[in-house]
């Protein structure tokens, strides 16, 4: 596989006042890769991923997103991510077809191509016959599954998950994370935070972020032999509390 | 600048539509609600008098002046009583409030004296009114020489004046309301966030958010105008397609002001207090609806110019009463116009900012 | 303790409590185990009575939830599944807000709030106003204004919601020594690793209780060997009449057999390259877990 760079960070910053949200990273993640982005709480994950979505200015350093800069060319990065946030994304006072057809309206696709879409996740998440309810009234589970569909309509490249499974049961987790797989073999960058550390382990590569700057990065196996221990749980937990102990003294 | 894509335009426009018919509830409350100011305002600030009590007071007992009481006999306005000249009859009648006005025919025929009930100014100068035009209509006999001359509104219905200015306060307080929270519910829904990320250009946004409120706001408009008419009997002297038109532009004003309002408030709370307050309060007091413009100081006079309920109520008025057309009403149309381009632009503006850095 | 008895609940035609009976001893910590809609947080709802059942009843210390409702809520804390906090008070102004609503004693609110900052590491952002927190830490707010008073019954609806795996663990530590000091916790969560060191579990799938055990009680209580085979014939084995668990992920299948397979039926599917490799796997939890549910989608 010839290395094509989705997402190069190269001493990005992000300050809200005096605050550095995040501070000075450097990322490189390639087309295919799942690449798992992992933190403590208020570490910068959502904040990062925000910028490099265009939704956040950053305060300083360089970011490409799918070969185009964050400052001058967010018009065509829009277009060629997907992005599901930590906060629900859809309509729930609409019907599922009413916010698929939405969200490809917004996309400008035509009549046609959302039809199809409509009928292809329909068959794929099994919501045949939830097409007219509100979104509301569906399981947190398919909601969630919708959302990431919804973000998708587009066929972006790469996609950013800001906790896609948080709040989900775990036998839909598993289901998420088969999707994910699909994405991947499909040749799209996944871009994804999680809290759950057996998720982490799915990864191809990993990040572990602590008050603004990334303090591991490495596969899974790597990280694990590295700093001996036998799951990222115990690795994850191992690299934090010494950060914070440090941060202490 | 890029090109607008209409596709987009019109996802939101329809989304948007799908809320409004999904929430039942709220649907009814948004048309059910105008009639309801409709009928209040109408009611309460109908000073219409219907009743007047009248004492006369004749002391000439000639057939001239019994054929003067005749002719307020013959009208259903008033009750007529007999009452005696005595001064402190007189103040009786008035305290336990069994007439609201007396006249006094002197016993030559030569003076006629007219005492009303002042406790209520507004309800005096009206009966005032309506007795001197009784004595100048029914008898010519009478040299009296009264001046009051009343144009389009010879019955001087107070409904011919209020009817357009509740068309014109609920137009504008529905739809700047409307506007104001679908946005930032948006905004607190976190859904807004998944819009940014899209190619949608702020200038979609703002005109797909228009296009379905100025379709609702249009159909109150129509709702409130029918229910005016029926109700409080008011004629409609102008083209139904001037209204269109003008309320049209008018609808355009009032929403473009809730989307600006959106842009600056972060909560529905919020916008809502905004929309209701900046709306409301203006139309009221400085539009003309309740008190003449002309009689205020001139600090007052000039804020009124770009209250845009003032226009439109020059123009509902000069629709209904006074039978004006197009070009007559080309004036407030034209304030109007450039109220809702300068509004949009700003929210607009605004909007295309946020859309940069989210807060 | 908790008496729940016979209690059923719906809402229009969806039965979210089916006849679900359980004690609860004091100082315990029992999990609430199911999928997204399996009748979880309306159990919770009636515990703390917030909705009373159709149904049945329920004692807390013997005070029945409908006729005492008042008594009942001086006994229990609740943490809805979102719990949402006053996003322009600041961290501080929100905590103490729920410290003077429960009449924590002044005294004790220092150590409390220390404490609770150690698990959340708030501290330094104890001036922040709670909006512009992060995802996470604003659901270790939400826990810290839960536990500023100590009711003798706390009820936490998946509490861990976002909280990453640091301050879960300082905060499991924190419900631990809750338990010790005798107050009972009835608790959602979706992480099934931390819920192997609870007290008891009560499994709910459908609105029906099906299983209230120790967690190694249902471990045991699986009946099958689970197996991790490398292969991609998910197909092949998805019709055989003898699979009673079959989940794939990512490449590798986790299956089940009523019957297990002989030496030689392994040797074949290796020698056929059906399967590449295959072991035995630890049932855990999750494996129970996605037994039950049928509910959802297979891809
Ligand atoms: N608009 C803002 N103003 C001020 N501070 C902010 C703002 N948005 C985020 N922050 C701060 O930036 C830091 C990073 O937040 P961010 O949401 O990126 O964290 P996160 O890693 O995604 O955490 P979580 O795992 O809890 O979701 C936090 O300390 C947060 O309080
Ligand atoms: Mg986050």
């Amino acid at each position: 596989m010839s290395k094509i760079l989705s997402v190069y960070t190269n001493k990005i910053t992000k300050k809200f006042g005096s605050f550095t949200a995040v501070d000075n990273v450097d990322l490189e993640v390639y087309q295919g890769e799942i690449f798992g982005f992992l933190g403590a709480n208020g570490a910068g994950k959502s904040t990062m991923i925000r910028m490099l979505c265009g939704l956040l200015t950053p305060s300083a350093g360089e970011a490409k997103v799918g070969g185009y800069d964050v400052y001058k060319e967010s018009e065509l990065i829009k277009k060629s991510i997907g992005y599901m946030s930590q906060k629900f994304s859809l309509y729930n006072d609409l019907t599922v077809a009413e916010n698929i057809d939405f969200y490809g309206g917004v996309y400008s696709l035509n009549k046609r191509n959302i039809q199809e879409k409509k009928g292809e996740i329909a068959v794929e998440l099994d919501l045949d016959r939830q097409m007219n309810r509100l979104t509301k009234d569906i399981p947190v589970g398919l909601k969630q599954k919708l959302a990431l569909a919804c973000a998708m309509l587009h066929d972006p490249g790469i996609i950013f998950l800001d906790e896609p499974t948080s709040g989900v049961d775990p036998k839909v987790r598993k289901d998420f994370w088969n999707i994910i797989y699909q994405l991947s073999e499909q040749g799209k960058t996944v871009f994804v935070t999680t809290h759950f550390m057996d998720e982490a382990e799915y990864c191809h590569r990993l990040s572990i972020m602590h008050q603004g700057k990334i303090i591991a990065l490495d596969s899974p196996q790597n990280l694990k032999k590295k700093n001996e221990e036998n799951s990222i749980n115990d690795v994850f937990i191992k690299l934090i509390r010494s950060q914070i102990d440090a941060d202490y003294q | 600048m890029q090109i607008i894509n209409k596709t987009r335009v019109f996802a939101i426009a329809k989304k948007e539509f799908f809320h409004i018919i999904h929430d039942t509830r709220s649907l009814i409350i948004v048309f059910l609600l105008p009639l309801i100011q409709l009928i209040m305002f109408g009611y309460a600030l109908n000073t219409e008098i219907k009743n007047i009590n009248l004492g006369i007071s004749d002391n000439a007992k000639t057939e001239q002046s019994r054929a003067l009481i005749k002719s307020f006999m013959g009208s259903d306005l008033y009750h007529v009583y007999s009452i005696s000249n005595n001064s402190d009859d007189i103040h009786h009648a008035f305290l336990q409030k069994k007439v609201n006005a007396v006249l006094l025919i002197s016993h030559d025929m030569r003076n006629l004296q007219l005492i009303i009930d002042g406790s209520d100014p507004n309800s005096a100068s009206i009966i005032k009114n309506y007795i001197s035009q009784t004595l100048s209509s029914g008898q010519s006999i009478i040299p009296i020489d009264i001046r009051t001359q009343l144009l389009f509104n010879p019955e001087l219905k107070s409904s011919y004046f209020f009817v357009p200015g509740l068309i014109a306060l609920i137009l504008v307080m529905i739809s700047a309301l409307l506007t104001s929270i679908s946005i930032t519910r948006e905004k607190e829904n976190g859904t807004l966030e998944q819009l940014l990320i899209s190619p949608l250009l702020p200038l979609e946004f703002i005109l797909g958010k228009l296009l379905p409120y100025i379709f609702i706001s249009m159909t109150i408009g129509f709702l409130i105008l029918i229910c005016g008419l029926l109700l409080f009997d008011v004629v409609f002297l102008g083209s139904a397609i001037a209204f269109t038109i003008l309320s049209f532009v008018y609808v355009c004003t009032a929403l473009s002001f809730g989307l600006m309002i959106s842009t600056v408030s972060q909560t529905q709370m919020q916008a809502m207090l905004i929309a209701l307050i900046f709306t409301m309060m203006p139309t009221l007091m400085l539009s003309g609806f309740m008190l003449p413009l002309e009689s205020m100081p001139w600090l007052i006079r000039i804020i009124s110019w770009i209250v845009p309920a003032k226009y439109f109520l020059k123009i509902a008025r000069g629709l209904m009463i006074k039978g004006n057309n197009l070009t007559e009403l080309l004036e407030p149309m034209l304030f109007l116009l450039g109220f809702t381009i300068l509004l949009l632009s700003i929210a607009w503006n605004k909007f295309a900012k946020q859309m940069k850095e989210l807060k | 303790m908790i008496k729940i008895e016979s209690v059923s609940k719906s809402f229009g035609d969806i039965l979210a409590n089916d006849n679900i009976s359980l004690i609860i001893e004091e100082s315990q910590i029992v999990g609430l185990i199911g999928p997204d809609g399996a009748g979880k947080s309306t159990l919770m709802r009636q515990l703390c009575s917030l909705i009373s059942p159709d149904l049945g009843h329920i004692e807390i210390d013997g005070l029945d939830t409908v006729k005492s409702q008042r008594e009942v809520r001086t006994l229990v804390g609740y943490m809805p599944q979102r719990f949402s906090l006053y996003p322009d008070l600041t961290v501080e102004q929100n905590i103490l807000f729920f410290a003077e609503l429960f009449d924590v004693p002044i005294k004790e609110r220092k150590d409390k709030l220390e404490k609770l900052y150690k698990f959340s590491n708030l501290k330094a952002f104890s001036k922040r106003q709670a909006g512009k927190l992060s995802g996470g830490m604003k659901q270790k707010l939400a826990l810290s204004c839960n536990l500023i008073h100590t009711p003798k019954y706390l009820f936490l609806d998946e509490p861990t919601f976002g909280v990453d795996p640091v301050s879960r663990q300082e905060f499991w530590e924190l419900i631990f020594q809750l338990r010790d000091e005798g107050i009972t916790v009835f608790v959602s969560t979706p992480y099934l690793d931390e819920a192997s060191v609870f007290d008891k579990l009560a499994l709910i799938f459908n609105g029906r209780l099906i299983a209230y055990q120790q967690p190694s009680a249902i471990l045991a209580a699986f009946p099958y060997q689970i197996f991790v085979l490398q292969s991609t014939h998910y197909d092949y084995f998805a019709q055989m009449a003898n699979v009673v668990y079959l989940h794939l992920f990512n490449k590798n299948i986790n299956i089940a057999f009523s019957t297990e397979p002989s030496e030689e039926q392994w040797q074949e599917w290796l020698d056929k390259r059906i399967i590449l490799t295959y072991e035995k796997k630890k049932t855990t939890l999750e494996d129970v877990f996605l037994l039950q549910s049928k509910h959802s989608v297979e891809l």
